[in-house]
Order: structure tokens, then C-alpha cells, then sequence
């Protein structure tokens, strides 16, 4: 309120300067509204006629805010007119009456009319019937930010409603004022959901303004913002809007066709007549929704990933011949306009042999009012770490090309990289702890049989088969078969040989008696003969020798066999050699026909109790 | 007799077919090579329809429909190369490379370690196999207790006693392990699911309570049927009912 007693001293000066005598003083109030919306600035004023007020006592306002508030003084036909005007905001919903203003006009304290005002909940101001007899002839108002938008307004274009995914689009906030504004500030950038953004304003960039003519009325334009939008996806994509906060400067300027008040409406006395207030004001641009085509499907190349616009490749070696542990240097740049951050890393098949280390990525985006482009630098840094001759296979890199609308394959060339071996190769190659595991590159399924392939019938098996139970039969009867026969012969033999032992000692007793018998007789021929036969018969029997076998050493490996008695075997051979030399020798009484014949009772005797 | 003398006839016309399906072989062989997979599947597939199967013949089958990316037709018959020779070390790596390409991960409930061991031996040959191995291993067995029987010699005897005994031992175990195969193989049904996405129900009717959903490719084991419905498990224990036109049994 200083400024306002500033301004009533300043006002009495010139009511001394000028020594005008006063008339019938009168004031009264004015509102172009009787029905406000709330929260919506409007305007009050009181003028003053024909008396210079040396005190002016302004209402209450009760349920409003007054936000501003200004003065003015004119000179008509050497009357003083002057005015106080208020800017409010009403506060609360409902009918209210605004209280008369006083003012001590020569002495005397006068009171303006009152004042109704609706306020609503919404809608638009209505103006009012009610402001009085408010002498409104000669002066047109230009009064301000009384809720109007039409005195400064954000609005955001797009360069291009129809873009394709990944194509740049460039948003522009423009602000487009009819009064000075004093500052603004972006409350918050719209989220861009469904966009990769980029802002295209810097720091320090001056902000782009002309003037335009927008229905008959000139306007400042400031370009206060510029993005450069990728969309992500197709269909359609709506642009939130923009929120400023800006402050504006509120004039009042009532013009006169009067010279003498246009005196007062130059320059130097503007700010003296012309009251400036700073009004805080949100502006809200419109949203905007793109409708975004999808690229095309057909022909899109596999490694095409999102890159659209125009683009240049360049991929450089700086040798092609080096040592092992070596360093080299691999740069892959791609330069062009469009959503250059997006590109990814290329996918380079390094040989194994060669060490390589994740990329470094230079990113070069140069943003302009055109928008965005520059340059990405991939820089590999290869190490070989063996030998031999390498290729480093061309990797492509795919983008849309919006002038041609369709898709571009850029190529790498082909490096061949020649690596002899280093100083160091030796110590790696024979050390054991270098040694590599195989490296699986890829797995796929092994490849198909070649080999001759033995076709079986569906279904069909061999176990559990007729033939399965067949073969199994078989080796089982040839066994059973085998196991008869077999046995059957076994019977036969053994029951030959049994015989022959239990008739054994008896055919040999047989023998001895007629040896006996021949011994009486004195014959020693047949005697020895029959006791030959007699002892041979008797193994041959018990042994089960075959007659034709018979041998003094089978006879002896018999005895071996059987566990007999060495000096038993010993005096059985030597009866059978007496026996033998009795035969042939001349008779010289020492081998007598009664001694071998005992010999022989006695060794058969003997045997049968040794081979029981 | 009546059955030996189909055998015999079949034996004759497979003969007379033999040619015809090498040249078949070798035709689908070469289209593969040359990555017409779609023309080797149509070669292998005349075999089949004849009336013939080969485990090899299966794999290359496989190999086919992997190549053409069709995993479930590929593990379709992989499975039945192996059920046929389930001790090929191709067809086990090349079914395991075509289970990576399928949907569904189910962790199957582990055997009990015997079991498990067992089963590695039982599946080191076919059944088959195993059979004719078995007859061999009874013919020695025969022939060494005639040895020990009969022979005069002790010493003989004693070794051809102990080698016997082995053999015998052998013998049993063979067959005991053709038997246990045959009867895993062809008293368990196991299918692979075709459809790309099949919700196990509850009951056998469309309206019951959703259980599980699996994806073409899984291998399931198909316990019961209904009609139209087939109760199958999968191999986490999971059991439920799915139409009958989902899967191709193996």
C-alpha cells in the first residue's frame, strides 16, 4: 500500500499545480461483471469526478482478494477526473455485495454506489448491467489478465502429424503475448510416454521471436521450446501439454483523444499515469496426439533395429599386420541425422583368438532448431593373442531412409588381419596352464546317419517273438538231448566196468586154482601161463584197462592215479617180471613154481584190500 | 504256424521292397544334405507309411523337422528313434538340443540313485539286444555245465564250475533286463504335445477346474482314456485331463 500513498501525494501535487476549483464531487463504482467465475481475476474501479479527493478509503472486500491495484488521474475540459481501480479474485462461492468507497473530497467525506457480484463455480464472466452511470464516452479499456486468454497463449505445433516410428519429430512451444510479459519458467515438460525426446534448447540459446498478425491483432511470438520426438511405437501417440508459469505485466492505459492527455500518455509520464502490476499467470498449451505409421514389414532386413533417417558408415583399421599382444584399433562411425543415441554397439564375430574389450562409444548429437544429428563412434580395441591369419567379417548396419521410404543396408569392409608371432609367444605356448578349453561357438543338432540303415517292420520285435522263444528252446533241448545220451552211455560203460571188478578177484582165484593144478602136475608152462593171466587180468579188471592198453607203465600210472601203495605197486611189477624171467630163465631153483605162486596169492591179496 | 508264415511272407515282400526304400534313403539323405528338408521329410515319411521304422531312419526324421523348426515333430521322433536304440549318443544329444527349443521347463522329480543306476544299465542296450545277448550268454552257459558235468578232468571241471556260474548269472540279468525294458517301453504310453498351448483340466470335461498349461513339444505320459479325454502326467507328477487330439503318441 506504499506505493499507493506514493501515489496520492504525487496526485495532490499536481491537483496544486494545476488549481483547479472544484465542483459537485461524485464517485462511483464500476464492474463490467456481475457474475464471476471463482478464482478469476476481475476488475473494480472507482472514479472520482469533479473534486480532487484528499483521502480515498477503499471497501473491505470481503470473500475476495485483491491481487493489484492501480491509479489514475485524467484532465477533461479542466475537470479532474481520477480513478482507483482493484484487481480481485473472489475467494468464496455465493452472491456478495461489495461496500461503497468513501473519499474526502474538499472537506467532506462522499460514498460510492455498492456493488453485487455473483460468483460462480464456473463458466465465464457475465457482464453486468449494474456499473453505474459511469460516464464511459470517451475512454476504451484495455484492461488485462482478467481471466481472458486471448492476450497470451501457449499453442505446440508439430512439424509432421503423420510420422513413422523412429522418424523425428520436432514440437515447438510458441507463446504468442499481446503484454510484456517479465518472466517465465516451464513448470514441467510433459513426460513425452511412447517417445525417445530430446530437447533441442541449450543453456544459453536465445529464444527465436517475431511478430504476427493473428486476427487483426499483433502478437509477440517466442518460440520457448523445442523437442525433437522419436516415437517408439505405432498407432496413435498423444503429446501431453505444456505447463509455464509466467509473469505478466498488467497495464492499464486509458486513451483519450484529447492532447493533453496524450501529453501524459508519453514515455516519461507513463509510469507516473500508467500503473504497472506483475500478475502470476499458469498458461496450459494444447495436447497434441500423432498418428503414427508402423514401418514397413515387408523386405525389413533381420538386423534392422530402430534406426530411421539417413545415415553414413565408416569402419577403419589402423593395421592389418601386427604381432601378437599387439594392440589394434578398430573404429566404427556412423554419422547422419536421426535418432543417432539409439544405435546400438555393432555385432562384430571376433575370431576367438583375438581379445576384445567391450567398445568405446563416443556419441557426437549435435541438436539444432533442424533437429537432431551427429555422429556415434564405436572403438574396439583388438587384441591378438595368437597368431595366424584372421578375418574380421563385415557387420551391417540397417536404417530407414525416409526420403526413399525404405530400407538401407550399410556394409563394413572385411578386415584381414596377418598376426605373426610375438617375443613373448613361446612362454605362453609351452606353459601348460595356457593351455584353452574348446570353445563352443554355437550348438546345433548333430547331422543325420549315412550309414546303411536296416529297415524292421512296425511293430515287429524280436523278444518276445515266436522265433525269440524258438532260439531260446533250442540250445536248451541240445543240452537236455546231450545230458540223456550222454548219461545213457556213461550207464552202459560204468556198469561194464563195475562188473568186471566184482568179477575180478574171482577170475583170478579161478586162474590160480588151475595154476594150482598145473603146479601138482608139475607143468611149468602152463603154470606160469595161467598165473600170467592171471595177475594181467586181475588189473585189467579192476582198473578198467582195456586189454590192448595193458602195459606195465600204464599199469604203474593206474596205480599212481589210484593212491596204491608204492611198495605194493613196486612187488606187483616184480611178480609180474619173476613170472616173466621163471618163463625163459633155465630152472636154477631160486624162482621155484610154489614161491610165485605164493607171490602171486599173496600181491593179489594185497591189492584187493588196497583198491576196496 | 499260421503266425511264422506271415512272418515269412512279410520277410519275402520286404525284400522285394528293400530297393525300393534304399533308394528312398538315400534320396531323403541327399535332400537333406542339400537343406531340401521339406523333400527328406517326404522320402523319410514313405518308408514309415509303408509299414517300416529303423531308429536311424527316425533320427533323420528328426533332424528334418528341427531343421524346418518344427521341435515337436522333431522330438516326436527322436523320442521314437530312442525308444528304439535308447543307448545312441546322437540321438540323446540331438533330442536334448531340440528340448532347449521348447516352452516349458518342468523339473522332473529325480529317481532314487539305484533306480537311476539301474535304469542306466538297463538302457545301455535295446531290449532286442539285450535278447540276443541273452541267447548267446545261455548257449555258453550250456556248453560250460556240460563241461563241468561230464568232464573226467578235475581241474576242469572246477574252472568250467566257475565260469558256469558266471554265465548264468549273466543269463538272467540279460533277459531281466529286456524284460524290464520291454515292459517300461510298452506298458508306458508317452506322448508329445502338438497344440501350441494346452490347458490341463481337472476332469474330462471341457467346464472343469483349469490344473496347468503346457506348450507343444512337452513330453507327457498318457495314463488313462476317456473318450475324447485323456488323463495325462507330465514329469514333475503333475496329472490332469487333456483332449486326446493335443498329442501324438510316440
Amino acid at each position: 500500500m506504499n506505493k499507493v500513498k506514493h501515489s496520492i501525494i504525487f496526485f495532490f501535487l499536481i491537483l496544486f499545480a494545476c488549481n483547479i476549483v472544484v465542483g459537485q464531487a461524485t464517485i462511483t463504482a464500476t464492474c463490467k461483471y456481475s457474475k464471476v467465475p471463482l478464482n478469476t481475476q476481475f476488475q473494480i474501479t472507482y472514479t472520482i469526478k469533479d473534486g480532487n479527493a484528499s483521502s480515498f478509503t477503499k471497501p473491505s472486500f470481503k470473500n475476495f482478494s485483491v491481487t493489484g491495484s492501480y491509479q489514475s488521474t485524467t484532465f477533461i475540459n479542466g475537470n479532474v477526473e481520477s480513478s482507483f481501480t482493484y484487481t480481485l479474485v473472489p475467494t468464496a462461492v455465493g452472491k456478495f455485495t461489495i461496500d461503497a468507497a468513501k473519499a474526502k473530497v474538499a472537506g467532506a467525506w462522499i460514498e460510492s454506489n455498492t456493488l453485487s457480484i455473483e460468483v460462480t463455480n464456473s463458466g465465464n464472466a457475465t457482464a453486468s448491467n449494474n456499473s453505474g452511470n459511469t460516464s464511459k464516452n470517451a475512454a476504451t479499456s484495455t484492461n488485462t489478465a482478467d481471466g481472458s486468454n486471448n492476450d497470451i497463449y501457449i499453442k505446440a505445433f508439430v512439424d509432421k502429424a503423420n510420422p513413422y516410428v523412429g522418424e523425428q519429430v520436432i514440437v515447438t512451444y510458441k507463446l504468442y503475448t499481446r503484454i510484456p510479459v517479465a518472466q517465465y519458467g516451464i513448470d514441467k515438460l510433459p513426460a513425452f510416454t511412447g517417445f525417445w525426446s530430446q530437447d533441442l534448447n541449450k543453456e544459453n540459446d536465445k529464444i527465436v521471436q517475431y511478430k504476427e498478425n493473428i486476427g487483426g491483432s499483433q502478437y509477440v511470438v517466442a518460440e520457448i521450446r523445442k523437442v525433437a520426438l522419436f516415437p517408439q511405437k505405432s498407432g496413435i501417440l498423444k503429446i501431453d501439454p505444456l505447463n509455464v508459469e509466467c509473469v505478466v505485466q498488467v497495464q492499464s492505459q486509458q486513451k483519450y483523444n484529447d492532447p493533453f492527455a496524450n501529453f501524459f500518455n508519453d514515455p516519461f509520464f507513463g509510469n507516473a499515469f500508467n500503473t504497472v502490476s506483475n500478475v502470476k499467470k499458469t498458461l496450459v498449451s494444447n495436447s497434441l496426439s500423432l498418428v503414427v505409421n508402423p514401418l514397413p514389414a515387408a523386405n525389413q532386413p533381420a538386423e534392422f533395429t530402430s534406426s530411421v533417417g539417413n545415415f553414413t558408415l565408416s569402419a577403419t583399421i589402423d593395421k592389418t599386420e601386427a604381432k601378437t599382444n599387439d594392440a589394434i584399433n578398430l573404429t566404427y562411425k556412423i554419422t547422419g541425422v536421426g535418432n543417432i543415441s539409439l544405435i546400438d554397439k555393432p555385432k562384430f564375430d571376433f575370431p576367438t583368438d583375438l581379445e576384445t574389450y567391450d567398445p568405446d562409444i563416443k556419441e557426437n548429437v549435435v541438436r539444432t532448431a533442424a533437429g537432431v544429428s551427429g555422429s556415434k563412434t564405436f572403438s574396439y580395441l583388438i587384441i591378438p593373442r595368437n597368431a595366424g591369419e584372421f578375418t574380421i567379417k563385415p557387420v551391417n548396419f540397417v536404417f530407414f531412409n525416409l526420403a526413399t521410404k525404405s530400407f538401407v543396408t550399410l556394409s563394413s569392409p572385411e578386415f584381414k588381419l596377418k598376426i605373426a608371432k610375438g617375443r613373448d609367444d613361446e612362454k605362453t605356448t609351452v606353459s601348460s596352464t595356457n593351455k584353452e578349453d574348446i570353445k563352443y561357438l554355437n550348438s546345433d543338432i548333430r547331422y543325420i546317419k549315412n550309414n546303411p540303415i536296416l529297415l524292421s517292420l512296425i511293430g515287429s520285435c524280436f523278444y518276445g517273438s515266436l522265433l525269440f522263444f524258438l532260439i531260446l528252446l533250442l540250445p536248451i533241448l541240445l543240452f537236455i538231448l546231450f545230458v540223456i545220451i550222454y548219461r545213457k552211455k556213461l550207464k552202459e560203460n560204468s556198469n561194464i566196468a563195475l562188473m568186471r571188478n566184482k568179477k575180478a578177484t574171482g577170475v583170478a582165484r579161478k586162474r590160480l586154482k588151475t595154476a594150482s593144478a598145473f603146479l601138482k602136475a608139475n607143468k611149468k608152462e602152463p603154470f606160469l601161463d595161467e598165473v600170467f593171466k592171471a595177475l594181467w587180468g586181475y588189473v585189467s579188471d579192476k582198473l578198467s584197462i582195456p586189454i590192448s592198453d595193458l602195459s606195465k607203465e600204464t599199469v604203474n600210472e593206474k596205480f599212481n592215479q589210484k593212491n596204491v601203495q608204492e611198495n605194493i605197486a613196486q612187488q606187483f611189477i616184480s611178480t609180474l617180471n619173476n613170472c616173466e624171467y621163471a618163463r625163459f630163465a633155465p630152472d636154477d631153483g631160486s624162482l621155484t613154481m610154489d614161491g610165485i605162486y605164493n607171490e602171486a596169492i599173496d600181491i593179489i591179496t594185497k591189492m584187493e584190500k588196497e583198491l576196496k | 504256424m499260421k503266425k511264422l508264415f506271415v512272418i515269412l511272407m512279410l520277410l519275402i515282400a520286404s525284400s522285394a521292397f528293400a530297393d525300393d526304400n534304399a533308394t528312398l534313403i538315400e534320396k531323403g539323405n541327399k535332400a537333406y544334405s542339400g537343406k531340401f528338408y521339406q523333400q527328406a521329410i517326404d522320402c523319410y515319411l514313405k518308408i514309415v507309411n509303408s509299414g517300416f521304422e529303423s531308429s536311424e531312419l527316425y533320427y533323420n526324421l528328426g533332424n528334418a523337422y528341427f531343421k524346418l523348426n518344427d521341435n515337436s515333430s522333431a522330438i516326436l521322433y527322436f523320442e521314437k528313434a530312442k525308444k528304439i536304440n535308447p543307448s545312441d549318443e546322437d540321438i540323446i544329444y540331438n533330442l536334448k538340443v531340440a528340448n532347449t527349443k521348447i516352452i516349458d521347463k518342468i523339473d522332473a522329480i529325480p529317481d532314487f540313485f539305484i533306480i537311476r543306476w539301474y535304469k542306466g544299465i538297463v538302457n545301455i542296450f535295446s531290449f532286442n539286444t539285450w535278447a540276443i545277448l541273452g541267447l548267446i550268454l545261455l548257449t555258453v552257459f550250456l556248453g560250460l555245465l556240460s563241461l563241468y558235468l561230464f568232464s573226467k578232468f578235475l581241474r576242469v571241471r572246477k574252472i568250467a564250475f566257475w565260469i558256469c556260474s558266471c554265465f548264468f548269472i549273466l543269463t538272467i540279468l540279460s533277459f531281466i533286463f529286456a524284460q524290464t525294458q520291454f515292459s517300461i517301453i510298452h506298458n508306458t504310453t508317452e506322448a508329445i504335445i502338438f497344440s501350441p498351448s494346452v490347458t490341463a483340466k481337472s476332469t474330462p470335461d471341457a467346464n472343469s477346474t483349469d490344473l496347468f498349461v503346457i506348450h507343444e513339444g512337452t513330453k507327457v505320459k498318457v495314463i488313462d482314456n476317456v473318450g475324447e479325454w485323456s488323463e495325462i502326467k507330465i514329469v514333475n507328477g503333475s496329472k490332469g485331463w487333456v483332449n486326446t487330439s493335443v498329442f501324438k503318441i510316440i
